[in-house]
């Protein structure tokens, strides 16, 4: 690699560092004068958001004058301990560079359509500051060379998304909304930490170069199946796949931008990404392509399905992105993965332009219908007409009804784990008393009686304590 | 299963005896009730739907967005005096009906409200009658109530109180906000020994005086706060869980599948039969894993399916399960009714009427959609019932709950709302603790009595009528100066007639300034003409007139006979477009076609998403070309003449519709809409009549911002069938014989503004060759007015720059229209407060700032006010439902209006939502009324008091809206130029302006002049004669 090149890819790697400086820019902005204008907002964000654009077309720059070989570049440790260390990686090939290209083209897209779409709304800087965070993370989870440093931009993105979800908090339907895509974020995340963590035992390292090259010469003893069954984990939880992806219906509770940005074009696509750039480890495992075919499989057919049913714009154009992004899964289980990689690019760019535009919906159907001297709509699902009728009924529960899994996945996941949570604290309640020589009566109301955050079906009784309680608390309001 | 109360409503006899609760709401219970007590069924039947009918008044009442038309939110109240209205509506809706006091209080800072104007708004309220006739250290009662508004008098609770005295300084310092006089006369008082003492012991005596005055006194006589009664309010009361955070995910979804217009590609099996069937059947088929809430719906569906049980009984049947009495039936129906308001409504709207909804015509029933909520109500009442520990039957359930202690308990009067009350009042009058010892307990009790009078509904009532009347002098102040500054038009270049709308005001100016001998006139923009309009791209007709009346008149747009094959190419290529985008979206969200799709398209659709992000009015000039390229403009004429007939027996075409007016049908139209707008005599050589329309994208409101007269839809064809009535030599010879004699060289055309754009297109297709000229300058007029009216609108727009050319305006607001990130593409009726219905004398050179609607009427013509009636018929709720709607989409938007846009999702093609599942949001988004100032209609008529007392008599419908306040009556006599306005208790009295108000109106060279640089409300100005040099000008 020469050294010009190598310039510009370490030139390349600041794309993440553009937004940073604009949250610290924006922050430092609120501290120095308490509401900052909406074009001074505008402005340090757009310059932020051009110039990761220009730094990723500086990577993109040194790979094509580079012969298409990929940069691998090492910056250094950012943590050390004796002779073992955390390497900060970049990794610049045809992957992470079309798709921090296409990341931020959409961001910029983004800002720019929120300057107008967002005016005068109570939350305006919140906003920007949360995509600029949001940005930040996607270009390091994107042009990261290792598996840490993508766990950190993926942490980020996850925290913006769940804020972003819950936008505007003064109603409980988006809290409660951005609750449930925290904890399964939560989640799922441990998969890609645990995946991490076992890199490290098993080949002291976790950059994507190294692992490949280390799995092409002895693959024996390594843990494959293991590895990968973690790293899908992880990726399911970000791409809303089978079965928890029931999330993603209810994340459409932000402004239509936001919902446009995280879920048709980048943050439902990371999980992709990571089975993209996890392909040298699945390929060691059969179980593991088996797993992604079918989970990615069973999402599609499923979220088609329930997408045919859905009633509003944005839920049915969620359920397509899963659907397709079920697919890409497929794929990357069928080891194409350079052709998940395409269908991710233009399906993100689809996908965003399509829920940027769904308040146009109504418009553009009677258009269409007038288009076609049509007064009435055309059902295309003439198909399950030659279904009988009790099966047709059947599917189309199941569709609306979004297949029940998540009322399974309370029946027989949630409340099972909860109770042994419950048994088990109890346990050890009744020990520590025994212990310290108390008779268990005199605390009949103690983990018991604890709210049931997680699960939907029931809801947290208030503690006794809450009860007596009068509403004292309540704010005064006067001079 | 009724329960054991005696109930007073039905006449059938009590049960003897209690029925024997079922163990479980099992087998026997619905039949045996049947069969029991058949009579007391239908008597409950009855009832129910009785019920169901009182309820839905109270429901929303828009129809599906394609059809927004504005309408009073408050239509349920409507019978009710305006102030009474808005306080009952506040009670049963949760809403709020005024700004909030403190935007009141705000307005008065900034002289938006004055001190005369509260005074004379307090003048009008009465004195309480017990006031001592002398009470030498008290202000009057009307200062003192002004010292209470302008202060204000926070409410207080007991347990805020109470910290208020621990924590706070309330008892240890004087209000911030007292004046420097009133401090020392509290502070100078000296105590028992004559000493001075410091504030903290002054106020400490203050309070403690005010403590033992109030202490003897009755407890205030208000009835205590109502405790909840019906299980979802108890439950969420005494548990702080919603059984709604249950029962709505589930019931949403399912509702905007059954009532869907085309969203879904799948439609919901069964929709024949109604929601409750189609529901059960759904539910019923399969095996299901249900959540625990909802374990056993799976059989009862399936049982009610056995026994075909039909929506009424099913919702009886719960009403027995929770233990329903009949007296509380009506009360609970609206209750549960009134929890998703918005669904509730739209099953509502659409009962019997689906519109386009595909191959399966839903049976939609409001009662449907009540047993479908209610049965899934009574299982999540049932699982939080056993959360909190209640094992029982349900119907047992509210009594458990009773005993049950609220989270927020409801806490009796005390000194919150006796002693310190009037420790504030005795802060803000200047009383010390000395003087308020002395006082007689009477006069202390006539005191508080003042207190408890104002309350907040009533000072918010008095601040919002000061509020209004601030704005009606200004405008009144302006008319009455004009009045003395009248020219008169020697000749008439053009006349201009344009939709009463409140944004063709600016326009019209704009047309007057460049053009002085232009005259315009303002009339409801449908024109007086009714019809059913099919255009060359339209699939079918669509009615184009107000929503209350039916077209009679199809009017079809029809090609000229040598361009038929140019509508050809239009249409194919327009298939071509629809098959191709139809295909597209299906497609994109296909299995199999998805991948094929994105990977053909995804890179391209970066360039127009790209492009309409960056460049929205670039990428709308090559749409536009594009389709010019493509799509060719064919030459065109309306449905001909129904000829042949003499109009006695009109041919009935298939579908009811009349194809087209007779000569003696359009010659009346013309006539009478002529006859409305006083134009029958000085007749201008080119007379244009312009509908207008709305342009917008990413905009599911598109309707709200079109032509209301026209049902939310274009008024360009009707503009343009008049023009074609009045040209027509027939039409002309019977014009003549009703006295209205157009010269013949008298040319009418029809036109279309887009008040988004600011555009307009003249359809010139009628006009004689020779007179093109004419029409190509006032082409070239309108433009440049245009332009003007763009610039004045930017000066609202924070993303416009402050300073800019017109033609620089004009572009910014073309960019709005196209713009797909512009929540407002323009700003409606925002402005919208007054309504001028008279000569345009009255008005003109006069800036309203978009203010008014502006109605043309010329009482000298009308002698006996038939004309005026006509008018007012059709002015009077149009007029009032679009300012109504905005007003209480402004003073409460979230539970009556629709919210901010922003999360915004179109469901089934008739409504938004919140996000993914919300009720469904009616009424006007906030992007659409943040600059509105919620100003009742101010009805200006230029005619006598006794002309327009007449006619309130004749017609109910005004009647309703005048005398209830619903809109404000000031008349202007035609002669004379006396004002007097309305009021409903004395009537009309004569107007003056308040004694500081200013009678100096501004007067400005240009309206450039008067406008610029200011983005608020701009007040009236008068426009200085036209100089000799504008006079040359033009």
């Amino acid at each position: 690699m020469s050294p010009v090149l190598l310039t510009l890819g370490k030139l390349a790697t600041l794309a993440p560092a553009w937004p940073a400086l604009g949250v610290l820019l924006l922050s430092l902005l609120v501290l120095w004068r308490e509401k900052p204008t909406e074009r001074s907002i505008v402005l340090i964000s757009q310059a932020a958001l051009w110039l990761s654009l220009l730094s990723v077309l500086l990577g993109v720059g040194a790979f094509f004058a580079g012969g298409m070989v990929p940069l691998d570049i090492r910056l250094g440790h950012f943590y050390q301990a004796d002779d073992y260390g955390f390497e900060l990686l970049f990794l610049l090939d045809g992957t992470s560079l079309s798709v921090a290209l296409l990341a931020s083209v959409l961001l910029l897209a983004t800002s720019r359509f929120s300057v107008h779409y967002l005016h005068r709304e109570p939350g305006f800087l919140r906003f920007f500051l949360l995509m600029l965070t949001f940005g930040g993370g996607m270009l390091l989870l994107l042009l990261s060379g290792s598996y840490d440093l993508l766990f950190a931009g993926w942490e980020v993105v996850g925290l913006t998304s769940v804020l972003l979800v819950s936008f505007f908090h003064e109603r409980t339907g988006p809290i409660r909304a951005s609750l449930r895509v925290l904890v399964t974020y939560r989640i799922c995340d441990i998969g890609l930490l645990l995946g991490a963590v076992s890199l490290h035992l098993a080949l002291h390292t976790t950059g994507f170069v190294d692992i490949h090259h280390h799995l092409q010469d002895h693959a024996e003893g390594f843990p494959a199946t293991a590895i990968g069954l973690l790293l899908l984990f992880a990726a399911m939880g970000k791409s809303a796949l089978f079965p928890v992806g029931g999330w993603l219906p209810r994340a459409m509770e932000g402004p239509t931008a936001s919902s446009a940005v995280f879920y048709g074009g980048l943050s439902v696509h990371a999980g992709v990404y990571l089975l993209i750039r996890s392909g040298p480890i699945f390929a060691h495992s059969p179980w593991v392509q088996l797993a992604l075919v079918l989970i990615g499989g069973i999402s599609a057919l499923m979220a088609t399905l329930s997408g045919q049913v859905s009633a509003d714009a944005k839920t049915s154009l969620v359920y397509a992105t899963i659907s397709q992004v079920g697919l890409m899964v497929v794929l990357c289980g069928l080891g194409f993965y350079r052709l998940a990689t395409l269908h991710l690019v233009t399906h993100a760019l689809l996908r965003y332009y399509q829920f940027l535009r769904t308040p146009s919906v109504l418009q553009d159907t009677l258009q269409r219908r007038s288009a076609l001297g049509m007064t009435q709509p055309d059902e295309v699902a003439r198909r399950f007409d030659s279904l009988p009728s009790e099966l047709r009924r059947f599917i189309y529960r199941l569709a609306v009804e979004r297949f029940e899994v998540e009322a399974a996945l309370d029946s027989w996941f949630t409340r099972p784990v909860l109770s042994a949570a419950r048994v088990l604290s109890n346990l050890e309640r009744r020990f520590l008393l025994r212990l310290t020589g108390h008779s268990s009566e005199d605390s009949s109301s103690g983990p018991d009686a604890q709210p049931d955050l997680v699960s939907k079906g029931a809801p947290h009784l208030p503690t006794p304590a809450a009860q007596a309680k009068p509403s004292d608390a309540q704010p005064g309001g006067q001079p | 299963m009724l329960s054991t109360s005696v109930n007073t409503e039905s006449t059938q006899p009590p049960p003897t005896q209690p029925q024997e609760p079922g163990s479980t709401r099992g087998e026997s219970a619905a039949p045996a009730a049947a069969a029991l007590h058949p009579d007391e069924t239908s008597g409950r039947l009855e009832l129910l739907h009785h019920a169901i009918e009182h309820a839905a008044h109270y429901l929303p009442a828009q129809a599906p967005l394609e059809v927004f038309v504005h309408h009073n939110t408050l239509h349920a109240f409507q019978h009710l005096p305006f102030h009474d209205a808005v306080d009952s509506a506040c009670r049963k809706l949760g809403a709020r009906g005024y700004l909030s006091e403190d935007r009141y209080r705000a307005a008065l800072q900034t002289g938006r409200i004055t001190a005369s104007d509260l005074q004379a708004v307090l003048n009008e309220l009465p004195v309480p009658s017990a006031w001592p006739t002398t009470t030498p250290e008290l202000p009057s009662p009307a200062e003192l109530q002004q010292l209470i508004l302008v202060h204000g008098l926070p409410a207080m609770t007991a347990a805020s109180l109470k910290w208020q005295l621990t924590e706070g300084l309330a008892e240890t310092q004087l209000r911030k906000d007292l004046p420097e006089t009133t401090r020392s006369r509290i502070l100078a008082s000296p105590d028992e020994s004559g000493k001075t003492v410091s504030e903290a012991t002054a106020v400490r005596r203050l309070w403690a005086a005010c403590q033992q005055a109030t202490a003897s006194l009755p407890r205030t006589t208000e009835a205590p706060p109502r405790h909840p009664q019906f299980p979802r309010d108890l439950l969420f009361g005494v548990s702080n869980e919603d059984p709604n955070e249950l029962v709505h995910p589930v019931l949403i979804p399912l509702c905007a599948a059954f009532l869907d217009r085309g969203q879904s590609s799948w439609a919901m099996p069964d929709r024949e039969e109604g929601f409750f069937v189609a529901w059960r059947r759904v539910l019923a088929a399969g095996h299901a894993v249900r959540p625990a809430w909802e374990a056993d719906l799976g059989q009862r569906v399936r049982k009610a399916e056995r026994q075909h049980e039909d929506a009424a009984h099913a919702v009886l049947d719960v009403l027995d399960e929770l233990g329903i009495a009949n007296h509380e039936l009506a009360d609970f129906v609206e209750h549960t009714l009134l929890l998703l308001p918005g669904w509730a409504g739209l099953f509502r709207r659409m009962e019997g009427a689906p519109g386009p909804t595909g191959r399966s015509h839903p049976k939609i029933m409001l009662i449907d959609f009540l047993a479908v909520r209610m049965w899934l109500d009574v299982l999540a009442y049932r699982d939080l019932g056993k959360q909190l520990g209640h094992h029982g039957p349900l119907r047992e359930l509210r009594s458990f709950l009773q005993k049950q202690p609220l989270l927020t308990p409801i806490l009796p009067h005390g000194e919150h709302d006796t002693a310190w009350p009037l420790f504030q009042v005795a802060q803000l009058a200047g009383i010390s603790a000395t003087s308020l010892q002395s006082f007689d307990p009477t006069l202390v009790q006539a005191l508080l009595m003042l207190i408890n009078q104002l309350t907040e509904h009533t000072r918010l009532r008095i601040w919002h009528n000061a509020y209004e009347r601030h704005y009606r002098d200004e405008v009144l102040v302006a008319l009455a100066d004009n009045r003395s500054h009248r020219t008169t038009l020697q000749q008439r270049q053009f006349q201009v007639m344009v939709c009463m709308d409140d944004r063709e005001e600016s326009l019209r100016r704009h047309i007057e300034e460049i053009s002085p001998q232009t005259e315009t006139f303002g009339a409801a923009g449908f024109f007086g003409l009714a019809i059913a309009f099919q255009g060359i791209d339209d699939p079918s007709t669509f009615p184009l007139c107000p929503v209350v009346l039916q077209p009679q008149h199809r009017i079809i747009e029809q090609p000229a006979e040598h361009e038929l094959h140019l509508l050809d190419r239009r249409r194919r290529w327009r298939q071509r477009w629809g098959r191709l985008d139809g295909l597209f979206t299906r497609a994109s969200r296909s299995l199999l076609w998805g991948p094929l799709i994105t990977a053909v398209s995804g890179l391209w659709t970066s360039i127009p998403m790209l492009g309409h992000v960056f460049a929205p009015r670039l990428m709308a000039r090559i749409r536009r070309r594009v389709q010019q390229r493509l799509l060719p403009d064919v030459k065109t004429s309306l449905t001909p003449p129904r000829e042949a007939e003499g109009g006695a027996t009109p041919t009935v075409a298939t579908d009811a519709l009349m194809s087209g007016f007779s000569i003696e049908e359009k010659a009346t139209r013309v006539a009478t809409l002529l006859e409305n707008i006083g134009l029958v005599r000085d007749f201008a050589p080119l007379v244009a009549i312009l509908g207008h329309d709305s342009q917008s994208a990413n905009n599911p409101h598109f309707a709200a911002y079109s032509c209301g007269a026209c049902g939310g839809r274009s008024g360009g064809p009707n503009a343009r069938l008049f023009a074609r009535m009045a040209n027509r030599p027939g039409v002309r010879q019977r014009l003549r014989e009703r006295g209205i004699h157009i010269p013949d060289s008298t040319v009418f055309v029809g036109g279309v503004h887009n008040t988004c754009a600011d555009a307009v297109t003249l359809y010139d297709e009628a006009v004689p060759p020779e007179r093109l000229s004419e029409v190509a300058a006032l082409q070239q007029l309108l433009s440049d007015a245009l332009k003007r009216n763009a610039h004045e609108r930017s000066r609202r727009f924070a993303s416009a720059p402050a300073k800019m050319s017109w033609l620089q305006a004009l572009h910014h607001v073309e960019e709005r229209a196209a713009d797909l990130s512009q929540a407002r593409p323009e700003l409606g009726h925002a402005t919208n407060a007054a309504c001028i219905v008279g000569r345009r004398s009255l008005s003109r050179g006069v800036f309203l700032d978009r203010r008014s609607f502006l109605v043309s009427y010329d009482p000298t013509v009308d002698q006996t006010g038939s004309i005026l009636e006509r008018i007012l018929l059709a002015v009077g709720p149009v007029g009032a439902g679009i300012n109504l709607e905005y007003f209480f989409s402004t003073v409460d938007n979230e539970r009556l209006g629709a919210g901010t846009k922003l999360p915004h999702n179109v469901t089934g093609l008739v409504g938004v939502m919140n996000g993914a599942c919300s009720d469904l949001r009616t009424g006007l988004p906030k992007q659409m009324i943040e600059i509105h100032e919620p100003v009742r209609l101010q009805l200006m008529i230029e005619s006598r008091p006794e002309v327009l007392a007449k006619i309130v008599e004749r017609q109910p419908a005004i009647a309703e809206l005048v005398r209830h306040e619903w809109l404000c009556v000031t008349t202007i006599d035609p002669d004379t130029g006396a004002m007097m306005a309305f009021e409903p208790t004395r009537g009309f009295e004569p107007w003056q302006p308040g004694p500081d108000a200013s009678t100096q109106v501004p007067v400005v060279q240009t309206w450039v002049d008067w406008y610029q640089g200011k983005q608020e409300f701009v007040p009236p100005a008068r426009i200085a004669p036209p100089t000799a040099a504008t006079k040359a000008r033009s």
